[in-house]
């Protein structure tokens, strides 16, 4: 186990490596001179200079990405143009809202989908799997901002029942920081739970016609662990692989739904870098956000030999 | 008198109105407390659909099952609660299916599998479960039980998966044992064990063995009672001695006769000819288009059982004929 676990982290390097030039070199893909693209249309000859120096734009490429190395290697992920504070701080201080989140959305959608998925596929054709079909039109037809609206317009407005925005940290109690998360949450975990919802379902639909369930059947076992204990822990691949894949796009709904219920998260701290142009804090969040999914990735294929004592590491 | 498993005219149909299986058509039989009833045929006879309808583990969606009588020990299970079937079901009829390799459950150890079946149906605690789950693996002659408990069923062989499907059929010790082909995927050596272990099984606790099977030698060897099914009823049923030394169905003589040496594989040869189609309910003899002995009547004219001596029946208009050749080849080889 720890061998594979030191095996799979060893994989895992060369993705972060490629990850690393890539987010360096983001900059100097794009045509033009990049300073002028950190610094507007508008800037003066004087504010490029001041970019250049800053990001080390003057000396020569090789340079500059050990320069960007040592850096990383001390965990330092450079300041910010515009408030000239660390990014990695930055970062640090915006976690929590965005943990907050994405544990919130991730508890709705599993506990949600994850029995929406079974009953759909112990009565395939029946009403809960028309009622996954439907959340999947409208899970992956209609837009984050859209559901957001409209739950806000319902629970907020016109029922008074949750606030309308806003972030209330941990520190002033548990009950407020997730009462104002019950919308964002909601909103993000809709697509996610369609995605979530139909992969279970069709591992089951699969699994409840494999022998071994007959065999369960036959033993007497009821409804209730035929369904849990025989069928869902042989889809357990299946659903930890989309769950794991749910938190990918998730991160990319963190960024709208954080703008949209004005959480100051990461997502936020993102969109507001990419309007000022705050190159830094953009490089740092993608790092951020790449090692994120490249940590939970491992932590789903760890997880599969839970499920299935046929893999062992 | 009343027998442990008492079937009366059960029907079996799959689909609807436009594309219809008659699979199981009208069968009958009685099976006794201590007795083996093997049921025969060609693959696609009805056999696993009429035990399957027996335990009530046909689909709910897509099978109709009808019957006049589906009692067992007395008790009708046309009309059981899903709940009472679950009782019943492990408890008092047990089944093992024909492959064990798909048939255990992949994601749990065997140890958990077979105490499962204890805890479903006594009140007892997980280490007294554990405990006769390992005792069941020594009856079975699992060499090594205590570590096998612990283990997946793909860390075993197909031999030792048929042994814990047992195993865990009989934790409980049933009335009635229904053994779907359940030694058709091993090997020669490993199928005899098998075969005697559940026969021993059967003396000990006087369970009776509804046991189905591709295999004469296998019949010869188990069975007191045989029911011959060709395209979804019984032809022939009997004694199986009154069966085998006087066939009395057209299609029984050809599986008799079909039936290699003993020494060689005991497999049932099929018969030259096409499988009937299923797809509509018939009343004259279906094999009567393979059949040597067929005359126009026979797929003209409906056909009705026939009793012939004791507890011996067929359903062939021309069972004369059938047991005056038999009679000619004992004679031949005389
Ligand atoms: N679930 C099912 N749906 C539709 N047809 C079925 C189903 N199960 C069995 N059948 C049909 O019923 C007939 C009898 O099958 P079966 O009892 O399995 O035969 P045997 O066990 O004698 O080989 C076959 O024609 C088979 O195709
Ligand atoms: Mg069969």
């Amino acid at each position: 186990m720890f061998r594979y676990i030191a095996l799979r982290l060893l994989t895992a390097l060369p993705i972060v490596a490629f990850v690393v030039v890539f987010i360096f070199l983001m900059l100097h893909l794009a045509p033009g001179d990049p300073a002028a693209l950190v610094a507007g249309d508008n800037a003066t000859p004087q504010q490029l200079e001041a970019i250049r120096a800053r990001l080390h734009l003057d000396r020569p490429l090789a340079s500059q990405f050990w320069l960007w190395l040592v850096q990383l290697s001390q965990f330092d992920l450079g300041q910010s143009i515009f408030s000239n504070q660390p990014v990695a701080a930055l970062i640090l201080k915006r976690i929590e809202p965005t943990l907050m989140l994405a544990i919130c959305t991730m508890t709705i959608t599993v506990l949600f989908a994850v029995p929406l998925g079974v009953l759909a596929a112990w009565r395939s054709g029946g009403g809960v799997d028309r009622f996954v079909m439907g959340l999947s039109v409208v899970g992956f037809s209609v837009p984050v901002f859209v559901v957001a609206y409209s739950l806000v317009w319902v629970f907020s407005i016109k029922l008074g029942w949750l606030p309308v925005q806003g972030y209330k940290p941990l520190a002033e109690g548990i009950w407020e920081c997730l009462r104002g998360l019950v919308l964002p949450s909601i909103t993000l975990s809709l697509g996610l739970s369609a995605l979530v919802a139909r992969v279970t379902r069709s591992a089951m639909l699969e699994i409840l016609s494999e022998d071994y369930m007959r065999t369960a059947r036959a033993k007497g076992a009821g409804l209730m662990r035929l369904l849990v204990v025989h069928a869902l822990k042989n889809a357990g691949v299946p659903v930890m692989t989309v769950v794991g894949i749910s938190f990918a796009v998730l991160l990319g709904g963190v960024v709208v739904t954080e703008s949209i219920f004005t959480i100051p998260g990461i997502g936020r701290l993102t969109v507001d870098a990419i309007q000022q142009r705050d190159y830094p804090i953009v490089q740092g969040v993608m790092l951020f956000f790449s090692l994120v999914l490249i940590a939970v990735n491992l932590l789903v294929d760890l997880s599969y030999a839970l499920f299935d004592p046929r893999i062992r590491y | 008198m009343s027998a442990l498993l008492h079937v009366e005219n059960l029907s079996v149909t799959f689909g609807s109105a436009d594309r219809r299986t008659h699979a199981v058509s009208d069968v009958s039989f009685t099976l006794e407390a201590g007795r083996t009833l093997c049921l025969v045929g060609e693959s696609g006879s009805g056999k696993s659909v009429t035990s399957m309808a027996v335990m009530g583990l046909l689909p709910a969606r897509g099978a109709t099952v009808e019957a006049r009588r589906l009692a067992f020990a007395g008790e009708d299970l046309r009309t059981a609660t899903p709940a009472r079937l679950a009782q019943l079901r492990g408890k008092e009829i047990s089944m093992i299916f024909q492959d064990p390799m798909s048939s255990l459950n992949p994601a749990l150890t065997i140890g958990y599998q077979i105490a499962e079946a204890v805890r479903l149906h006594e009140p007892v605690s997980r280490a007294e479960a554990r405990r006769r789950a390992l005792d069941m693996l020594d009856r079975m002659r699992i060499p090594d039980a205590r570590r096998r408990l612990d283990q997946y069923p793909h860390q075993m062989s197909g031999g030792m998966r048929q042994r814990v499907m047992i195993a865990m059929a009989l934790a409980c010790n049933p009335k009635l044992l229904i053994a779907d082909e359940p030694t058709t995927a091993l090997d020669v050596t490993v199928q005899a064990q098998i075969l005697s272990l559940m026969d021993e099984l059967k003396r000990d606790m006087g369970m009776a063995i509804l046991l189905i099977t591709h295999d004469l030698g296998v019949v010869a060897e188990m069975a007191d009672e045989v029911a011959v099914m060709y395209a979804g009823r019984i032809v022939e049923r009997g004694p199986v001695t009154a069966v085998f030394d006087r066939p009395s169905h057209g299609y029984t003589h050809g599986l008799l006769g079909a039936k290699p040496r003993r020494s060689s594989s005991e497999r049932l040869l099929e018969l030259p000819g096409g499988v009937p189609r299923l797809d509509r309910h018939v009343e004259t003899c279906a094999f009567a288009p393979r059949c040597r002995f067929a005359e126009t009547a026979c797929s003209q004219e409906p056909v009705a059982p026939i009793a012939f001596d004791a507890g011996h029946m067929g359903l062939c208009r021309r069972h004369a004929a059938v047991r005056a050749a038999v009679a000619m080849q004992v004679d031949h080889h005389a």
